[in-house]
């Protein structure tokens, strides 16, 4: 810890060793900020990045130098697909910190591949124009730019969450759920995904369209094959094989039938 | 049940790579610390 008034270093005593400013209350304020920094740490550990966020942010409200909370919210925020926000929080910390900071080798990572900065600004333009088609009731166009969107970069939370709403709308629920399912591998806990998740499951479990299961009083099984949906009537039954040989039994019947008749002369039509 | 204007509301756009400058810049890097001093300025005077 540093003196607010000099910057010198601190020992354990309630005053500055260099300019005897009174540190009790900064003493306690950086101590809350470490407290929060250590509690985001241990949600990002476990993947709740949305609670990480939250305490990371708040402890940078309590001290802006805390170092490594800074770098780790960049982190987190690179992980859930939102690699600006990131980079501006790397920046930051760079600037505020210059020295041995971690925050420059992430950056010099990003920055010294165009081609993925491109790639990135150009998903990014294409959620941003997602979310315009949404607003101006383009959902069909949404769906298929979204789905590019969360092709390109699967990580992006609110892109898979935004697409499920997409298909909750569509009451596509099976789709909606894999969806849900691939934001909550990146962000567990997040109380949209969650959210949409419970709506999912309450209409797959009251029979709603594209369940999966089968019905008891529909014609039709619906269940998923990969990607792909398979609808396909309820009583199939696989019968190539019979017919095959009804087929050459035929065919033979019918050849007989014109030997019969047509090969094998009548007695009348003899060669007299 | 959810409505779906009400969550559209919630999701606002990205910043794009462009915008990332002005957003630095723009941005509130007040903290506790801040307002900290900034008091005992105060209670000096």
């Amino acid at each position: 810890m540093f003196c607010y008034n000099c910057g010198a270093q601190l020992d354990s005593t309630d005053t500055c060793p260099n300019c005897e400013a009174d540190v009790r209350v900064i003493k306690k304020i950086q101590a809350v900020s470490n407290r929060l920094y250590n509690d985001g740490l241990a949600k990002a550990k476990v993947r709740n990045l949305s609670g990480a966020i939250d305490d990371l942010k708040l402890s940078l409200r309590y001290n802006k130098m805390n170092m490594d909370a800074r770098n780790l919210l960049g982190l987190v925020y690179f992980e859930m697909g939102e690699a600006v926000d990131a980079l501006s929080e790397w920046v930051i910390s760079k600037s505020l910190i210059p020295d041995d900071n971690p925050a420059s080798e992430y950056l010099r990572k990003i920055q010294s591949n165009n081609v993925y900065l491109e790639k990135l600004n150009q998903t990014i333009k294409k959620f941003n124009q997602t979310l315009l088609y949404c607003r101006q009731g383009n959902e069909d166009l949404a769906v298929i730019q979204l789905k590019k969107v969360v092709s390109e970069n699967p990580k992006l939370v609110k892109g898979q969450q935004l697409l499920a709403l997409l298909y909750i709308k569509e009451e596509k629920y099976d789709l909606a759920k894999k969806c849900l399912k691939a934001a909550a591998k990146v962000d567990k806990n997040n109380i949209t995904t969650m959210t949409y998740l419970q709506e999912c499951s309450e209409h797959l479990k009251d029979g709603g369209k594209g369940s999966g299961k089968e019905k008891g009083d529909k014609d039709t099984v619906t269940y998923e094959s990969g990607n792909d949906i398979i609808i396909r009537p309820r009583r199939f039954k696989d019968n190539t094989t019979l017919m095959s040989v009804v087929n050459i039994l035929v065919g033979a019947a019918i050849g007989i039938a014109v030997v019969c008749f047509l090969v094998i002369r009548s007695p009348s039509a003899g060669p007299e | 049940m959810i409505d779906f204007e009400e969550e559209l509301k919630k999701y606002k756009p990205s910043m794009e790579i462009e915008e990332a400058e002005d957003a630095i810049y723009n941005r509130d890097m007040t903290d506790m610390m801040d307002i900290l001093q900034e008091m005992m300025k105060e209670s000096k005077k």
